[in-house]
């Protein structure tokens, strides 16, 4: 669970940092909040964020071919909870 | 100055004549009479009789109308289009009239508050036209249903619902969306609801009292302080047959026909219609407000007659009473009168009764001086419960102006006139030379004796300019928006937290919706950082609008990008096209394999227009991939939905499905160099932007690419589509592209500029450069980075996506540093229209002048920034047209009722009455009401409401095309091989002429709806040839548009539309005639034998040839037993005069805008005119007016009778008409041809060719082949033909028609050459092509071999695999080795064509032995080597 809210925390980092920290207080950004509903992100807002998933998290997280199975449907209702125990997921395989 | 002063500050009116206040005060003053002769559509002259002592018969015709000037934007009123019609116009005219006098009263300028105030209309309670038509629909149509079942009960239910329904189909519109459009308060309801009115609005009705008490009542609402501001006026449009027979059976109409009040010769009156509005406000009020003051209201009196006189005539003690009640109360003196605007109806009673209430009123007293009366209705007519309103703001203007205005026709006063203080002002005087008081009283004395009076006086008004625009907000809508600009951070976080609700101005903007306080608070927060947020939590907000200079708004159509596309929801675009009133979406119920693409384009286009009529229109406009394609629809560079165009024909050709799919890789293209060089069977598509591009390739190699870019963490996705294109993939669709930019669409000036995302430039100017780029757009990637680049360079900043899907994504990444604003017009998360605020919204933030009344704010059409030349503005229809029953009854059911008719021995009125004259509307209309007046009651049983047909049925027909049902199409053979020689069975191919398909869809339409007249065909469009060699059935599909056309298709082929309706009257006289006759070379023989035009006997129908001007021919032409054979003679007339100037064409139409019949287009016996006249041409087509004339009248018009060019130089004619004697191909040495695929660029000629030079069974073949295999089969024939011909008359001396040779190829390829004479037996050819060129040669008895090859530097491998080391011996170094090395090989090739079996595996097999000059010699065969261009012919002569 520890390791949960680390993930968030870093996750809300990673979106402030593709929004924009001069708008992301305008958001409430929860483990509940949809990226492209809530947060309002592009889809390409929302590579950009797969870009910077993966540099933090490095090889461990195969963000990429995750996201390339996912669904449209799976996509537009994409959380952040989703993405937060996608990798947990993965970092507990490691 | 007192406080119960009322002062009108705004007035607006239409009456007869005049469409605005200004218009009706300058007719007042140039003493014009706008009264006219009733038109036909208002009061149909069924109705005048003046002998007629009927009731429903009238003696006047003449009267006041206003139907040129009720136009109404329901836009500007934030009204749903679609609820305008059904509703009464007198709804519509009194908001916006109300609007129009609050606009001149400055209440939105100077944003005085609408919150206390009302509105209160006069308006006669008897039905107006829509009410009328309910009843109809309700009434009438039932007691139609009793009608038909007493006259014929053999009827069945079904038929009896089906006429019903036909019946109400002409009765209006009655129904759920306009329901309250006839109820009659409504009237004032409607703008207390469009103009949030929170004080009383409601309806008086006291006759001609309406409008006086209407003032009175609004007085009354001011002087008590319940309400600020009111608006008070009347309203009467009513001038149906019903409301005129009322005065007509008082006998109150002018005889005379002329409207003279207070004139001994007065005879009665004359009916008017309009309406008038004023605002008013207290006077202290208007001051302060700084209002102009028209007149200010000193008093006002009503009273009624009560029994002193009967209710139809007046009485002066009524009469006065009211105007004492209005003087004594205004403290004014009667002797300060200094003109009365008197009822002055111009009746015997009515004007003799109003001279002696004014005598007694005002006195007789002579000491003072006369005092001016006049009456409008001498000018308008009386308009009812508006007479009032029109005197008041007739004298409001008098006193505003100083002017006593002038009346009409009192020559001669009434005695009882001469009594009193006042005299007829028959020429407009200054008020100030009278030495009158500018005092004016009003008389306005309603039917039933209600009376009124209103006093008003000048005031000394001084008037200011104007400022702001207004703004109310509409409460309750799901898309409430707070627009506000301000100059200052400061100021507009003040007008937010303030509440205040102006739109303003100023670099500080923001659009908020659904403004809730805590939203409020958000958007404080947001402008306090100054950083523009655009778009996010539906809030825009920027200090720096981005379109303040002159930087650009683009419009981008998507393409087929990806997840958008499912927001494509066909409800939600459909609720938009109800809306503005478009066609519902038909790509919708397409479940073709492209449907996404149809969808898409459909859906766009949809959005487009609608912002277009929202006055949105953009800068500059470009297309992502096939988005590309409907941009050029959007711009009007095409006219045709050329994405379906396209699509189809590709899906018609069944190309097998490449199995190249799509990979989208969100990356930058360049990072991944390295690995792309790896798969060079993968190709680039769409470069979309910066990180994200997509490629194509087939499935295998694209899965293994994948697995890399997962490896690599590159995420990729495979796009649901696999159509190949913008990569070579899709270069077998070239041809169709081709033939569809050739054939099919014309490029015309687009209306936007249009960029292309192949180029990322502007579109070419030049129609072959536009074609060229169409055709490349099929296998060239999409540059959509680039081209997002090159439009911010050019200054856009704002990108509208016009439709669903991701492209506003790409440029967003593009240029993410860069300041701009994107916005879609579609989203999935709401409502298309809700969208569309949203597109506004962001506009508007960013400087844009916009409609904010579609955003339901009230006041901005008054923004003058904003264009209003795209509204919905359209006419009202005051009019009440009579059913028309030629579309409520069909022939099945008219026979159906003569048969019940006889039957039961009824009046022969409906058997005859059909049966005598079918079309004459107005006889049946009568007939029937006879019938209905007639009838008996009988009980109905409630009918089965459920499946029962519609009424414009579409239509669906097979129709067999054979030369057994058609056998004159055997004298319709364009390309008829004329040789006397015998052929191969083969003297050419029919095809249908475009005329006869126009006689099939018309012998359809008269099938299914005898009585319906086709007035004329439009639309005409033929897309291919339609060739008949055996029995063919094709479908014929007639579709519905409106209740008026109807679109006929034969798909593929050909399309047109019958529009049907009433005959079109009188034949004009013939328009075309020649004035100056040129000599005729050419007779009618020639017409048909020398091959000026290809039509046997069947269609020869042009008789003679009478005269000829150098743009013009008259023919006399008839009727053949060819079907479609007299409208042909049309094109043949201008095919003949396009000979005659000059013009070489075959004169095929492809296209005819209109034919408008005047004669029956059924009847087409006897001898006929034919005139036709050149009128343009351009790159493509040349386009012929023409007219049929018969007896001197014309039988039909035709406009744009347009004929695609040919290519037609001299060669290709002489082909056409004697084969025989020429070549196409050019004869190169011996009997070696050659010949280029490019001599020719349009599709026609080479169709032409084809059908000249192939044989029947190699026609069969032909069309086997794919498009793109088509041409280049095409010349390899053409040229081995022209040769083998050659060799014939070379030998022979004979000539030979080409199609009268087939060649076939044996089991090993090998060409064999068939021809019926014994004497060609054993000719030898052979053919080769390289690069689009053919070559052939031929001979007789030694077998023959031909090569062609480019000349190419080649490595050494080629060379060691081509000679042997002896012969690499053979080649002179010092010549051009690259050349010899060809020559080599071409000599090798040609040498093993003319053994029969190639190069046998390899070049090394045959061995030169010499070279001497250009002869390479093989064994014992010379082998000619010819350099031509940077090619080699090898030959073996």
């Amino acid at each position: 669970m520890k390791e949960q809210t680390e993930i968030f925390k870093k996750v809300k980092e990673l979106i402030t940092e593709v929004i924009g920290a001069e708008f992301i207080e305008e958001y409430t950004v929860e483990m509940e909040s949809t990226l492209t509903g809530d947060l309002e992100m592009e889809s390409i807002e929302i590579v950009e964020l797969s870009e910077k998933i993966k540099k933090h998290y490095g090889g461990a997280v195969s963000f990429s071919e995750w996201m390339a199975k996912l669904s449209l449907e799976q996509l537009i209702n994409l959380s952040i909870k989703d993405i937060v125990t996608y990798i947990e997921g993965c970092l507990q395989l490691k | 100055m007192n406080d119960k002063d009322i002062a009108i500050v705004g007035m607006s009116c239409i009456f007869p004549g005049a469409k605005d206040l200004d218009a009706y005060w300058q007719n007042i003053l140039n003493k014009t009479c706008s009264i006219k002769e009733a038109p036909e559509k208002r009061i149909d002259p069924v109705y005048f009789n003046s002998a007629s002592e009927d009731i429903d018969r009238l003696y006047c015709s003449k009267g006041g109308f206003i139907d040129e000037y009720v136009d109404f934007d329901p836009v500007e009123f934030g009204l749903v289009p679609n609820s305008v019609k059904g509703t009464e116009p007198e709804q519509l005219l009194a908001l916006k009239m109300t609007v129009r006098a609050l606009e001149d009263a400055g209440v939105f300028e100077k944003n005085i508050s609408l919150e206390k105030s009302g509105i209160i209309i006069g308006k006669a309670g008897f039905g107006g036209v829509e009410t009328t038509k309910v009843h109809e629909t309700i009434y009438s149509a039932e007691s139609l249903v009793r009608l038909l079942k007493t006259l014929a009960p053999s009827l069945s239910n079904d038929e009896i619902y089906r006429i019903k329904k036909n019946f109400q189909q002409q009765t209006g519109h009655f129904g759920k969306q306009n329901v309250m459009g006839t109820v009659p308060n409504i009237v004032a309801s409607l703008v207390a609801n469009r103009l949030n009115l929170n004080g009383p609005a409601y309806v008086v009705d006291a006759a001609c009292a309406s409008s006086i008490i209407a003032i009175d009542n609004a007085v009354r609402e001011l002087q008590s302080h319940r309400c600020d501001l009111m608006v008070a006026g009347a309203i009467h449009l009513g001038q149906t047959p019903a409301f005129w027979t009322v005065f007509s059976l008082l006998g109150a109409f002018s005889r005379s026909q002329v409207i003279r009040p207070f004139d001994k010769k007065a005879d009665g009156v004359l009916p008017g219609e309009g309406c008038g509005f004023v605002v008013l406000s207290r006077l202290k009020d208007a001051i302060n407000n700084d209002q102009r003051i028209y007149a200010v209201i000193k008093g006002s009196g009503l009273s009624s007659d009560g029994s002193a006189a009967s209710l139809m005539s007046p009485a002066w003690q009524g009469q006065l009473k009211s105007i004492v009640n209005a003087w004594e109360s205004s403290g004014l003196s009667y002797e300060q009168i200094g003109y009365i605007e008197a009822h002055g109806t111009a009746t015997v009673i009515g004007d003799k009764t109003e001279a002696e209430t004014l005598q007694k009123a005002f006195g007789t007293n002579n000491k003072l001086p006369f005092a001016g009366i006049g009456s409008v209705k001498s000018m308008i007519g009386h308009t009812m419960p508006a007479a009032g309103i029109a005197g008041v703001i007739k004298a409001a203007k008098a006193v505003y102006h100083g002017i006593l205005p002038p009346t009409l026709n009192c020559d001669e006063p009434l005695e009882a006139l001469i009594k009193s203080r006042f005299r007829p002002v028959k020429e407009a005087v200054e008020w100030a030379q009278t030495g009158l008081p500018t005092i004016a009283g009003v008389n306005a004395f309603g039917f039933g004796g209600s009376n009124s009076h209103i006093i008003l006086e000048k005031f000394n008004h001084n008037s200011k300019p104007r400022k702001l625009f207004g703004f109310l907000e509409q409460a309750g809508e799901n898309d409430q928006v707070l627009l506000l600009a301000r100059k200052s951070k400061k100021e507009l976080i003040d007008a937010i937290q303030g509440h205040s609700p102006e739109i303003g101005d100023g670099n500080y903007r923001i659009a908020i919706f659904n403004p809730t306080q805590k939203r409020k608070e958000l958007a404080i927060r947001v402008i306090h950082k100054e950083i523009p947020w655009r778009n996010k939590q539906d809030i825009w907000y920027t200090h720096a609008p981005l379109l303040s200079n002159s930087q650009k708004v683009a419009f981008i159509f998507p393409g087929l990008d990806g997840p958008g596309l499912a927001s494509i929801k066909s409800g939600n675009y459909n609720r938009l096209a109800d809306y503005f009133g478009f066609k519902t979406l038909s790509g919708f119920n397409n479940p073709d394999g492209i449907k996404l693409i149809f969808d898409l384009d459909e859906s766009c286009r949809l959005l487009d227009s609608a912002l277009k009529m929202l006055g949105v229109e953009p800068d500059v406009v470009a297309g992502h991939s096939v988005g590309e394609w409907t941009a050029c629809t959007a711009v009007g560079l095409v006219n045709e939905k050329i994405t379906q165009i396209i699509n189809n024909r590709v899906l018609k050709k069944k190309y097998e499905k490449p199995d190249a799919v799509f990979l989208a890789i969100n990356s930058n293209i360049s990072d991944l160099d390295s690995l792309l060089v790896q798969f060079p069977e993968i190709y680039l598509a769409n470069d979309n932007c910066t990180n994200q591009f997509v490629v194509c390739g087939i499935r295998s190699n694209i899965l293994s690419l994948q697995e890399k870019l997962n490896k690599m963490q590159v995420i990729s996705n495979l796009l649901p589509f696999e159509t190949g294109y913008h990569t070579p993939f899709s270069k077998k669709f070239e041809p169709e592209v081709s033939y569809t930019v050739n054939n099919i669409v014309q490029f015309e000036e687009p209306q936007y500029p249009l960029w292309s995302s192949i180029t990322a430039k502007p579109y070419p100017k030049n129609p072959n450069d536009i074609k060229q780029l169409h055709i490349d757009f099929i296998t060239k990637p999409v540059l959509f980075r680039e081209l997002t680049k090159n439009l911010y360079n050019e200054g856009v900043r704002v990108f509208v996506q016009i439709g669903a899907g991701s492209v506003n994504g790409f440029i967003a990444d593009t240029l993410k540093d860069k300041d701009i604003s994107l916005v879609s017009a579609a989203s999935n998360k709401r409502e298309a229209l809700s969208q569309l605020k949203r597109v506004l919204a962001a506009l508007f933030v960013e400087g844009k002048p916009i409609n904010t009344s579609f955003l339901g704010l009230a006041g901005s059409s008054r923004d003058k920034k904003y264009s209003t030349k795209k509204g919905l503005n359209t006419m009202l229809d005051l009019s009440l047209p009579f059913i028309n029953y030629n579309k409520v009854f069909d022939q099945q059911i008219i026979e159906k009722i003569a048969g019940a008719t006889n039957a039961v021995a009824a009046p022969d009125a409906v058997l005859n009455l059909y049966k005598r004259n079918l079309n004459d509307i107005s006889f049946a209309q009568k007939e029937i009401l006879q019938v209905l007046k007639q009838q008996n009651s009988t009980d109905g049983k409630p009918i089965n409401l459920n499946e029962l047909p519609l009424e414009r049925t579409n239509m669906c027909t097979e129709q067999e095309i054979s030369f057994e049902l058609f056998p004159a199409l055997k004298d319709h053979v364009p390309f008829r091989i004329r040789s006397s020689q015998t052929t191969l069975g083969h003297e050419g191919d029919a095809c249908v002429p475009l005329t006869m398909f126009l006689e099939l869809f018309m012998d359809v339409f008269s099938r299914h709806y005898p009585f319906l007249v086709i007035s004329k065909i439009i639309n005409i469009r033929v897309l291919q040839f339609l060739w008949v060699t055996k029995k063919l059935t094709v479908s014929i599909t007639g579709k519905w548009i409106g209740s008026e056309s109807i679109c006929f298709e034969i798909e593929n082929y050909a399309s047109a539309t019958l529009v049907t309706g009433e005959k079109n009257g009188q034949p004009p006289a013939p328009s075309l005639h020649i004035e100056k006759n040129l000599p005729v070379q050419v007779s009618v023989q020639d017409v048909y034998d020398k091959g000026y035009m290809f039509h046997g006997r069947a269609y020869q129908g042009i008789k003679q040839i009478e005269a000829y001007s150098s743009d013009m021919l008259t023919t006399s032409v008839e009727e053949l037993q060819g079907k479609g054979s007299l409208l042909d003679t049309i094109g043949q007339t201008i095919g003949v005069q396009s000979h005659l100037s000059g013009r070489n064409i075959r004169a095929f139409p492809v296209a005819i805008k209109e034919i408008i019949f005047y004669g029956n287009p059924f009847d087409k016996n006897g001898l006929f005119q034919c005139t036709s006249r050149f009128i343009r041409d351009d790159d493509d087509f040349i386009y012929s007016n023409a007219e049929l004339v018969k007896e001197g009248k014309t039988w039909c018009r035709v406009n744009d009778w347009q004929v695609r060019k040919s290519e037609i130089d001299a060669k290709i004619w002489q082909m056409m008409t004697n084969a025989e004697d020429y070549y196409i191909s050019e004869l190169f040495m011996g009997n070696v041809t050659l010949l280029d695929s490019n001599i020719y660029q349009r599709a026609n000629t080479w169709f032409t060719l084809k059908n000249i030079y192939l044989s029947q069974a190699e026609n069969s073949i032909y069309n086997s082949f794919s498009t793109s295999k088509q041409k280049e089969w095409l010349i390899g024939r053409i040229a081995a033909k022209d040769s083998v011909r050659k060799l014939i008359l070379g030998k022979y001396g004979e000539k030979i028609h080409p199609a009268c040779i087939n060649i076939i190829n044996d089991t090993s390829g090998k060409p064999i050459i068939q021809t019926e004479q014994n004497n060609h037996e054993g000719i030898s050819v052979s053919i080769a092509h390289k690069n689009g060129l053919a070559l052939a040669s031929s001979s007789f008895d030694t077998e023959t071999g031909v090569d062609i090859e480019e000349i190419k530097a080649r490595d050494t491998g080629f060379t060691d695999l081509v000679l042997s080391e002896r012969e690499k011996t053979l080649i002179n170094p010092f010549i051009d080795k690259d050349e010899w090395l060809t020559r080599i090989w071409a000599a090798k090739e040609a040498f093993g064509k003319s053994t029969g079996k190639g190069l046998a595996g390899s070049p090394l097999n045959y061995e030169v032995s010499s070279i001497d000059g250009n002869l390479v010699t093989i064994g014992k065969t010379s082998v000619l080597t010819t350099r031509h261009n940077s090619y080699i012919i090898g030959w073996t002569c």
